[in-house]
């Protein structure tokens, strides 16, 4: 059973970290600084500025998660890497793409289980968990499309 | 009833002072009327030929003139367009696209932008900086800094540092900024065609309080420019006291210069004499946008130059 990467946070830099998980989970890691941060282990991302300001609220992206059993990115994290990745990317077609981005689980045919990275076109879609022939849907509400008119 | 007559019933103040700057019918019918959809490509995220492509299938673009990555679009949400959630287009007024073109900054420029929120102009700045140098986006109000995070985020831009400050506070920076967009918090006139609430708060104690925070944004702003470095104020409104008056008032107090714009973009005739004040001629180079002259918000644009070895 593969080790839990929770367990190494704090035990080395969070950028080595994050760049290790995603060269294991998807084969690419951007060059950039990353941080996890808070119970949620949340990751964000940024490129390094020459000016120091003080009071900083926020400074990059919001990249992804670190789980319990991979690395799951945002749509931001996803269209980062996803450009680079040489594994565990799954391509939707447009009527499955479609439905996913409304938030609907969605079915697929490869053999493929853990994080994956939804690919739609030339355009990343996030991280889905992919489990019994399916990909589980991490579209936040927020951003889900709201119309259900099929794509061309 | 015609705008006209509606404008006067609603806020006579505001008719009579706006219909002394200008008064065609074609004026204040625009003045009111919706305001067409506009998106601008996020091309952070993907090449604007390949979004373009895939939006064509299923929506009318028309492209905007003046910015390449801007379009009108007949769609009346867009929650409705998989780009917008994406965060591949961002809903910005076709207007508003040009403070950015103007200032034009490019990859591993130091830039600031003083009154940052929503984050349109910001994202579309990292956009032409391809994500590379550094942006501190800055605005006071934290609900509206909130607004400007979850926008840069969904735009993926990496470069920018968030701060909620008083704008003034930049003005310790100085001579360190190679280019700063200060689009100020003004009277919003322009924005009627958004909504009735601005029409009706109209008050001209509004304009002339707007006026004083501008001038002492433009002075901070100019303090941190470097050296041969370019500043762009604009407002989304007509006012002269906001727009012709303040960038006035910067030319008298400094050695800034003004450059001219060059955009196809149809204008009204700068403001030279106000209500017994003459600005200066250079005020002739800056862009003042009628909301008749293109369909799209009002709004002014001056684009400065702090010449080297300036202050």
């Amino acid at each position: 059973m593969k080790e839990n990467p929770r367990g190494k946070i704090g035990l080395e830099s969070d950028t080595e970290l994050v760049k290790r998980l995603l060269m294991e989970n998807y084969g690419h890691a951007p060059e950039l600084v990353y941080r996890i941060s808070g119970r949620g282990h949340r990751v964000y991302a940024w490129k390094p500025c020459p000016l120091e300001v003080r009071d900083v609220e926020r400074r990059g992206v919001y990249f992804g998660r670190v789980e319990s059993d991979g690395i799951r990115l945002s749509i931001e994290g996803s269209f980062l890497v996803g450009p680079g990745a040489t594994r565990n990317v799954v391509r939707l077609d447009d009527e499955r793409a479609r439905r996913y981005l409304a938030g609907e689980n969605v079915e697929i045919t490869e053999e493929i289980h853990g994080w994956v990275i939804v690919a739609w076109r030339d355009y990343f879609l996030g991280s889905a968990k992919a489990k019994d022939g399916r990909l589980m849907n991490y579209i936040p509400k927020e951003r889900r499309l709201r119309f259900k008119k099929s794509l061309k | 009833m015609g705008a006209r007559e509606k404008i006067r019933e609603t806020n006579p103040a505001f008719y009579e002072r706006y219909s002394q700057l200008e008064d065609s019918d074609e004026f204040w019918e625009f003045m009111i009327r919706p305001l067409r959809q506009s998106v601008r490509v996020n091309t952070l995220k993907a090449p604007l030929e390949r979004v373009v492509e895939r939006l064509s299938e299923e929506f009318e673009l028309e492209p905007i003139p003046w910015v390449r990555e801007g379009f009108f679009i007949d769609v009346d949400n867009l929650a409705k367009v998989p780009e917008h959630g994406l965060g591949l287009i961002f809903g910005q007024e076709a207007s508003s696209m040009i403070p950015a073109v103007v200032l034009d900054p490019g990859p591993g420029e130091l830039v600031l932008d003083m009154a940052a929120a929503p984050g349109g102009k910001t994202g579309q700045m990292a956009s032409y900086m391809e994500n590379e140098g550094c942006i501190v986006a800055n605005d006071p109000v934290v609900g509206r800094a909130n607004v400007l995070i979850a926008n840069l985020n969904r735009l993926g831009v990496l470069i920018a540092r968030v701060t909620v400050r008083e704008g003034a506070y930049f003005g310790r920076f100085e001579n360190t900024f190679d280019r700063i967009l200060l689009d100020a918090p003004c009277s919003s006139v322009g924005m009627i065609r958004k909504g009735w609430r601005f029409l009706e708060g109209w008050r001209l104690r509004g304009v002339i309080r707007y006026m004083n925070l501008q001038k002492r944004l433009i002075m901070a702003a100019y303090r941190a420019l470097k050296p041969g470095g370019t500043l762009v104020y604009s407002t989304c409104t007509i006012d002269p006291l906001e727009n012709e008056e303040v960038v006035d008032y910067l030319l008298r107090k400094t050695d800034a210069r003004l450059g001219s714009i060059d955009l196809p973009v149809r204008s009204s005739e700068p403001v030279l004499e106000w209500e017994g004040r003459e600005y200066s001629g250079e005020l002739k180079k800056a862009l003042r946008i009628h909301p008749n002259d293109n369909d799209t918000e009002a709004f002014f644009v001056a684009r400065i130059i702090k010449p080297e070895g300036g202050e």
